[in-house]
């Protein structure tokens, strides 16, 4: 690790620390203040640290402020993650800040708004958004708006200016009803449209004329300047008997790239005894590819319009399965705090690509909470 | 159509099958295991982890963006 990244780790690491003495003195008021760590390792020799650290107070008795911290330390053997592996090893790091505010208009409406940005040596980006859930009177359906936007300058280390820049906004509205007193159905649409330089700007791609074995022709790549993402998801939580929790979800997402999936997700929550939380989560993905990714570029004569050698754009299979253990600690500063502890292991299978077709991916996670 | 279609009918028949809950009654609902976002720091995490590895757009994490995932 670098000497620069071993600052912004120390940065990270100090901005934890200083967001849990904010929890500290904000011991006096309700609320609720979160630290923690992530480590993600792949087969792609991709290595993440990713601290984290959030705290949120009561400002009166309606509305609720809350400010949040993440980074991500990344050593990878590759200039750009998402491609493939290369000589070529670098290490960055991310730093993120979020402040978010939520108001309660009246015991049925709430209503929410929050900023954030997000820094790193090549790409920076700021986002607002907003959000209002409406419960009826019987408190069986609630009905949920959230949207937002977001910019983003996206670049190279050492460059002078952006490559590009992206503009996108989205909205998602959500409905949930209580089945019963021990089940909740929620349904959930959400669309995104982004604009402007949607390419990497570490990314080439290979053209070849047919059947040769070294490529005549290297070209930047080249995708749409729009894309339109749409996504459904249906999700069921239920409680089958004391200490036990159930939740299932589908997801259907597309855009007009030509990207098309399916993500079915299962978790599983047991309480064996109060201060003890177990649990299991599966998961489930699966994609067709966007319409003019190829894993190998034999055009020429002619050269496409369209090339992208992102490997998320390609034909995808994705399996994980992850375990969590919740363990309440003895009460603080008059309020609940709790520790948790992670860990998933993620396979992927990239259909129609040259190098790097398979990637099994470990995370674990480590963190404290406290609650008020 | 088809996926339109089950949408439909798995919505009328919800809406048509829910029942009001007693505020004495709400016990397994109020737990947090049964909440939107069950561990909220974990979900934040995972919708990370996804936008900057997936092409999917997630209802859960609309609205954001710049994932700085470049």
């Amino acid at each position: 690790m670098a000497a620069t990244d071993r600052t912004s780790l120390a940065i990270a690491t100090l901005s934890v620390v200083v967001l849990l003495g904010a929890a500290s003195d904000a011991a006096r008021a309700d609320g609720r203040a979160a630290a923690g760590a992530y480590l993600y390792l792949d087969s792609d020799h991709l290595e993440v640290v990713h601290p984290y650290a959030s705290l949120r107070v009561e400002a009166d008795d309606d509305t609720t402020l809350t400010g949040s911290y993440d980074a991500d330390v990344i050593t990878a053997a590759t200039i750009d993650v998402r491609t493939s592996a290369s000589p070529r090893a670098f290490t960055e790091a991310r730093h993120g800040i979020g402040l978010d505010v939520a108001h309660e208009l009246s015991p049925t409406l709430r209503i929410g708004a929050g900023a954030s940005g997000s820094f790193s040596p090549d790409t920076n980006s700021a986002t607002a958004s907003f959000r209002l859930a409406w419960e009826d009177d019987t408190r069986i359906h609630t009905l949920s708006l959230s949207g937002g936007g977001s910019f983003t300058g996206v670049g190279r280390v050492g460059d002078q200016a952006p490559a590009g820049l992206v503009g996108s906004g989205g909205l998602t509205a959500g409905w949930a009803a209580v089945l019963s007193n021990a089940a909740v159905l929620d349904v959930a649409l959400a669309g995104e449209l982004s604009l402007g330089y949607l390419e990497s700007p570490y990314r080439f791609v290979s053209i070849y004329t047919r059947g040769a074995a070294e490529p005549w022709l290297a070209m930047p790549e080249s995708l749409p300047d729009s894309r339109l993402r749409g996504a459904a998801r249906v999700r069921l939580r239920v409680a089958p008997m004391d200490g036990l929790f159930l939740r299932g979800s589908y997801r259907f997402h597309t855009d007009d790239w030509g990207v098309l999936g399916h993500t079915v997700e299962l978790g599983a929550v047991v309480n064996p005894v109060s201060a003890l939380s177990l649990g299991i989560e599966l998961r489930y993905l699966g994609q067709r590819a966007s319409s003019f990714y190829q894993g190998r570029y034999e055009t020429l004569p002619l050269i496409p319009t369209w090339a992208a050698r992102d490997r998320e754009l390609a034909a995808t299979t994705t399996l994980s399965a992850g375990l969590r253990v919740e363990l309440a600690l003895p009460d603080i500063f008059d309020g609940e705090s709790a520790v948790y502890a992670r860990g998933e292991f993620i396979y992927t299978r990239l259909y129609d690509t040259w190098l790097l077709p398979e990637r099994l991916a470990g995370v674990v996670g480590l963190g404290l909470t406290w609650t008020r | 159509m088809t996926l339109t279609r089950l949408l439909l009918v798995l919505l009328v028949g919800t809406a048509s099958g829910c029942v009001p809950v007693a505020a004495w009654d709400r016990g397994s609902l109020a737990h947090p295991a049964m909440a939107d976002s069950a561990q909220p720091d974990s979900t934040a995490f995972d919708a990370h982890l996804a936008g900057a590895r997936e092409a999917a757009l997630d209802p859960a994490g609309a609205g954001g963006g710049g994932c700085g995932c470049n």
